[in-house]
């Protein structure tokens, strides 16, 4: 589903001459410091060592729809519940970014379906009808959509991986492989998928799976930052998401966004959650989520991408 | 393999020429006839310029599947446009002042953001200098590839350049080091990203 029909170009700048040159300047005092027995420069000239760094993805705010589909190993990821929805935001022109978190069992009027839980919209009318709730909920209009099943999500992660992730607290994912340790992990495929679908183990049930998932985003935008220098390690990522997920960015508009989003700095980036009230409908725990409390939110970030007020 | 000595003739008159050679020749001859060599193949740059060095354009790691005549194709492509982009950026005819045509080859964002950073990802610094000459030009490709097309690409280059000041008794080396992203287009690849770091060193204190 294309929203934008195309990216428009944007600079993203990033550059540390003033730290380079301050660093060059110490260079040269301590090479002023020298006695004269130790080094004769012909002349002087300023050591200047300068960084730059520039993707040119799109200007203003791109806002993406990130679903998580239930969709098993062999199933078409349309097939499942959209149990992750996050709008993601990115400003190319400030770096900052934010992500807001829509739960799952928020209850909402599916057109065309009745009163349901959102994730059941994934399977009701695909991505385009889960953007549109999104919009209507949150009032802003996704530009582009990405989901992904479990293959998918694994199979990215394990192309960059292993990737950072901390961690609120100490618990057994029911499918992981291993205990997630509270404070900093390092997560394959496997342990990432569990880790971002664990819920019963948690305090706050899918309030504290959606922290989870929030932070698992963070430490795949750590690993691609720290990982991009590879050789390599940039087409590897995008090309197990462009195998991964499903997408209505063209396969050279993604690979243009995954070395643009590595401009992000994660201290930049704002998260949290829409909540509501706990309530029951036809015997499912649902979430009654305040209308005028998701736009107020949406309000907040449409402009600079940026939570103020947090989403309480 | 390009012999590129920049400090002679014109950027355009290389790039006029390149246009019509056979698909692997430009990258050799652009640089090669803006330095004023004679020479009409991979060889013909050695000249009787000691700066003379070649461009290595070589594919290193392809994500999907890639055969040999598409790996040939990449690094023609590829080496076509950084050829022509470090000879606008660095090389040319010194004195100059016409750094700002460096970035025909970038996409129109990048290129303004590249406008932004001319002074380190051109010559500029050195406009008033005799001449530069680049004393080595490599480029390692990493790629990726999608049901068989090409999507892109990037460009892990390592350039350094000599720049001869009036009066100065030693060339001054200076160097950019880094990936320039790049993704291809009908004719040509284009430059939509770069993240590279500058350093210009001392000549005295190169030397010793």
């Amino acid at each position: 589903m294309t929203r934008r029909t195309a990216p428009r170009p944007v600079r993203r700048p990033v550059r540390r001459l003033a730290r380079r040159v301050a660093q060059s300047l110490l260079v040269v005092l301590a090479l002023v410091a020298v006695p004269d027995s130790a080094v004769h420069p012909a002349s002087f000239s300023l050591v200047a060592v300068a960084d730059a760094k520039a993707v040119d993805f799109d200007d203003g705010i791109v806002w993406f729809l990130v679903l998580g589909s239930d969709a098993r190993e062999g199933e078409d990821v349309m097939d499942g519940r959209a149990d992750a929805i996050e709008l993601v935001g990115l400003d190319f022109d400030t770096g900052r970014a934010t992500a807001v978190a829509i739960p799952r069992d928020t209850w909402v009027d599916i057109p065309g379906h009745g009163p349901d839980r959102i994730n059941a919209a994934l399977h009701e009318g695909g991505p385009e009808l889960v953007a549109d709730l999104v919009e209507e909920l949150v009032g802003i209009v996704p530009d582009y959509v990405f989901t992904t099943g479990f293959d998918g999500f694994v199979s990215m992660v394990d192309s960059i991986g292993p990737v950072p992730v901390v961690s609120l607290f100490t618990f057994q994912p029911p499918d992981g492989p291993v205990p997630v340790s509270r404070g900093l992990n390092r997560m394959d495929g496997e342990e990432a998928l569990a880790f971002a679908r664990a819920r019963v183990a948690l305090p706050r049930s899918d309030f504290d799976r959606i922290t989870n998932q929030q932070s698992l985003m963070k430490g795949i935008l750590r690993r691609l930052r720290t990982g991009e220098d590879a050789e390599g390690f940039i087409e590897r990522g995008s090309l197990a998401a462009l195998r991964g997920f499903d997408t209505d960015l063209s396969p050279v508009d993604l690979y243009r966004l995954a070395q643009a989003v590595t401009t992000f700095r994660v201290s930049q980036v704002t998260t949290c959650a829409i909540i509501g009230t706990p309530a029951v409908e036809n015997g499912a725990q649902v979430l009654h989520v305040d209308p005028r409390l998701a736009r107020r939110v949406g309000q907040d970030v449409r402009n600079d991408a940026r939570l103020d007020r947090g989403c309480g | 393999m390009v012999s590129m000595t920049g400090d002679r003739a014109g950027g355009e008159r290389a790039a006029r020429r390149a246009a019509r050679l056979p698909r692997w020749l430009p990258l050799v001859l652009a640089t090669a006839l803006l330095a004023g060599c004679t020479g009409d193949g991979p060889e013909g740059g050695d000249g009787d310029d000691g700066g003379s060095v070649a461009l290595e354009v070589r594919v290193v790691s392809c994500a999907g599947r890639l055969g040999e005549d598409a790996r040939a194709e990449i690094e023609s492509g590829i080496g076509d446009t950084l050829s022509a982009y470090v000879v606008r950026a660095f090389l040319g005819d010194y004195p100059r002042d016409d750094f700002v045509r460096s970035f025909d080859a970038f996409t129109s964002g990048a290129a303004a953001s590249a406008a932004e950073d001319i002074d380190l990802l051109t010559g500029s610094r050195f406009k008033d200098a005799e001449g530069v000459v680049a004393t080595r030009l490599s480029a390692r490709i990493s790629c990726l590839v999608e049901r068989g097309d090409v999507v892109g690409a990037t460009a892990k280059v390592a350039f350094d350049f000599e720049a001869q000041q009036p009066d100065a008794e030693q060339p001054q080396p200076f160097s950019l080091r880094g990936r320039i992203l790049m993704t291809p287009g009908p004719d040509a690849w284009s430059v939509f990203g770069y993240d590279v770091a500058r350093d210009d060193v001392p000549a005295a204190e190169a030397r010793s």
